[in-house]
């Protein structure tokens, strides 16, 4: 007899057991039906790139999209990597407290392309910095004949990696930029804009960019036809 | 051929290989000369991809603190001598033949592995990518193929990123393909398949049910595994965990079938080669291979064993890591996870642990042996507790935030308060008829729940080594090592339903 009362109880226990398994596998379904794609951002990946469709909308990783850009294509840049101690006489505009910002600011684009690029270029006649700034705001450089891909900040967040010369200070500074930036000043985020049609069928590209380090990057025939000739009136 | 087709064919074959040479590896290295006690061909099936990723792992990573040029022709030279080696080995040495049977069963399970690999390449399962997964795990990899090794440069990549991680991370720019989503995603999916086949190997070998019974316990609680949240992010995020979760599980399984198995204890070589990738994974994954190693003490595993398939690869790896990131690359962040302080704390545990396995353990007297797994919580416990009496502000904000973020159920969905539930539920029952019977000493926890609430309590220990203290957020490091607890959490559970089902046994009380 208390064998048998052993074993009923046994059967409940299990039955029980199991309809709090399916209970709680159906409120996991449930919950993951409803909240699931709010939780985190889910992108299918069907074309074997790291860049989706979706990122170019939400402005998110344009390095991602250029690094697989380049990789075959030469990048015609303006300014050869210049050692640190060649900024000993900065500018207190080019500092952000003991960094020397403009030696960041010349030479990390420099670095990305030169490392990423299937060829790298420095024609030292191209507009610098500031040219490409008074252009920008002469409207010779059109933001409207380019795609804006989204913010460049993180992409120049990690440009460390490339710097074989500075490396601690390098890194740092980049870490302490944009975290300052991004929690007290908006304005300084640095967008990416590419002629991206263009660009993706042209085998040479040129790249500026500003003193906000927003970066432009068009064919060659692009910069041949207009910016060129517009920067020499 | 489009560009898109390229790269899912070779991300496709990449997987082939690392299932093929995992395969390899599994087979060569599985030196029993008795047919009648070999390890079961459908678990080294299993066990391949696990065993192809960390070979590559820790091949990239010898290849790298060793400064040899990190290239594709080196690492598949290394990759051809070793199978080489091991063919030798197998061949001459031990004088064992690969049937015919075996070469038809190994076609089937490529064959298998490669229709799963097309699945997860093709693009359907859906991913999610972070800042972390495309700077951290593609272009800090893509740096090192371009640089063919280490370089001071890295600095912070080099003191807070996952080394073997990241080493898989360098497959695409090795071998012509963009991203690592089809390879991360066939590790999810093996490590289904995986969890199903542990928990109805424990069920059935250790717990004694019937097979009918085990395939219904894998089975349902597998089903529970998939759904839950958690582990849906976790194996679907671009990151480390998801591969830490997965090896993790992996060798925590292994562990648990040697001691079930003795005829598996053949692995060996596969236990020191997992140990060794999964203390790499993840800056905290020394740490965390120390506590599994710690909680495989609860197991009738042999000390010298542990010390040297378990203890020793952790201590040479992390070694070998540091003596190149400090001593010759002499990087030295402003600021970061792993500092030289740490790492001289970690290089400490990890000979704590080669001592403890190889030469202490069998000293220790009776009392502490059969109280081992409540000794080993107690001392977490009084860990985490010196931490709180240290800095009790941050211990304090970083169980706030870490409790909250299930509570919100930020990335952790219904998982936080069915466990809760169900473990009340079983720790109570389970105590009613401990008391009733006058057994309070069944109570003792087992391997699985013991490693479970170590996971825990050293994920709080871990955070508290990180500057600065946890956030509210899916994305929180804190918040998401502690989902892989998953796996960890679910079999534990399990084995606390099927201990209360089953008249408790001398054989089964001994794990």
């Amino acid at each position: 007899m208390g064998k048998e009362n052993n074993l009923r109880m046994n059967k409940i226990t299990v039955c029980t057991i199991i309809a709090i398994a399916i209970m709680a596998i159906g409120m996991n379904l449930y919950y993951n039906f409803r909240n699931l794609d709010s939780t985190l951002d889910f992108t299918e990946h069907t074309k074997q790139h790291i860049y989706m469709d979706e990122f170019q909308q939400a402005g998110m990783l344009p390095d991602a999209y250029i690094r697989e850009l380049i990789k075959d294509k030469r990048v015609i840049v303006p300014y050869t990597v210049k050692d640190y101690m060649a900024y000993s006489e900065t500018a207190e505009e080019d500092r952000d407290s003991d960094f020397k910002q403009v030696y960041y600011r010349e030479n990390n684009y420099v670095r990305y392309f030169c490392e990423y690029a299937g060829e790298c270029e420095v024609n030292e006649g191209l507009p610098k910095i500031d040219t490409v700034k008074e252009m920008h705001k002469e409207g010779l450089i059109n933001d409207a004949a380019f795609t804006d891909m989204g913010i460049a900040n993180d992409m120049l967040r990690y440009s460390f990696l490339l710097n074989k010369e500075a490396t601690r200070e390098s890194s740092y500074f980049w870490y302490a930029w944009f975290y300052h930036t991004f929690s007290s000043d908006k304005g300084w985020e640095s967008r990416v804009y590419i002629r991206k049609d263009e660009v993706e069928a042209s085998r040479e590209l040129v790249a500026l960019w500003d003193r906000k380090e927003n970066l432009y990057l068009m064919e060659k025939d692009y910069y041949d036809n207009v910016i060129a000739p517009a920067c020499i009136e | 051929m489009n560009i898109s087709n390229i790269y899912f064919i070779h991300q496709v074959m990449t997987i082939a290989m690392i299932y093929i040479s995992g395969l390899i590896f599994m087979l060569l290295t599985d030196a029993s000369r008795d047919k009648q006690n070999t390890v079961p061909f459908i678990m080294k099936a299993l066990l391949a991809y696990p065993a192809g990723l960390s070979l590559w792992g820790v091949i990239g990573f010898i290849v790298l603190v060793l400064g040899i040029p990190y290239n594709a022709g080196v690492l598949v030279c290394v990759h051809s001598a070793l199978c080489i080696t091991l063919l030798f080995n197998y061949t001459i040495r031990l004088k064992q033949r690969i049937g015919a049977d075996i070469l038809k069963k190994c076609c089937i399970a490529v064959a298998a592995a490669v229709i799963a690999a097309i699945l997860c390449c093709e693009g359907f399962i859906t991913v999610s990518v972070s800042n972390d997964s495309y700077y951290y795990y593609s272009v800090y990899p893509q740096t090192i193929v371009l640089e063919g090794g280490y370089s001071t440069s890295f600095d912070v990549f080099l003191t807070d990123v996952g080394q073997t991680c990241a080493i898989i991370g360098t497959l695409p720019f090795l071998f012509g393909f963009e991203e690592t989503y089809g390879i991360m995603l066939s590790l999810g999916i093996n490590l289904i398949f995986i969890f199903a086949y542990a928990v109805y190997d424990v069920s059935c070998n250790k717990w004694k049910l019937s097979k009918a019974c085990a395939r219904f316990a894998a089975v349902l609680s597998t089903i529970f595994l998939v759904s839950s949240t958690p582990f849906i992010v976790m194996t679907k995020w671009v990151l480390a965990n998801a591969y830490f979760m997965a090896l993790c599980f992996v060798l925590f399984y292994a562990a648990y079938s040697f001691a079930i198995h003795k005829e598996k204890m053949q692995l060996a070589p596969f236990a020191a080669l997992l140990t060794a990738m999964v203390s790499m994974l993840r800056m905290e994954g020394g740490m965390m291979a120390g506590l599994l190693i710690l909680c495989m003490c609860i197991l009738p595993i042999e000390g010298m064993w542990l010390m040297k398939y378990a203890a020793i690869p952790v201590a040479i790896t992390q070694l070998l890591y540091y003596a190149v990131i400090y001593l010759k690359l002499t990087v030295n962040p402003l600021y970061s996870f792993l500092d030289f302080k740490n790492a001289l704390i970690m290089l400490l545990f990890a000979a704590g642990l080669v001592l403890y396995t190889g030469f202490i353990r069998k000293r220790l007297g009776n009392i502490i042996k059969n109280y081992y797994s409540y000794l080993l919580l107690f001392l977490l416990i009084a860990g985490n507790a010196l931490l709180l009496i240290i800095d009790s502000e941050r211990y304090i904000t970083n169980l706030k935030y870490l409790i909250f973020n299930i509570y919100n159920k930020t990335g952790w969905g219904m998982f936080g308060y069915i466990m809760a539930i169900c473990f009340f539920l079983i720790f109570a029952v389970k105590m009613l008829k401990a008391f009733k019977i006058g057994k309070i000493k069944d109570l003792k926890p087992g391997y699985s729940l013991a490693f479970f609430s170590g996971f825990v309590l050293f994920t709080l220990a871990v955070c508290f080594a990180r500057d600065g203290s946890l956030r509210l957020g899916i994305g929180d490091s804190g918040n998401r090592v502690l989902m892989q607890v998953v796996p960890f959490a679910i079999f534990a559970l399990i084995e606390e339903v099927i201990s209360y089902l089953q008249p408790e046994t001398e054989s089964t009380r001994t794990l």
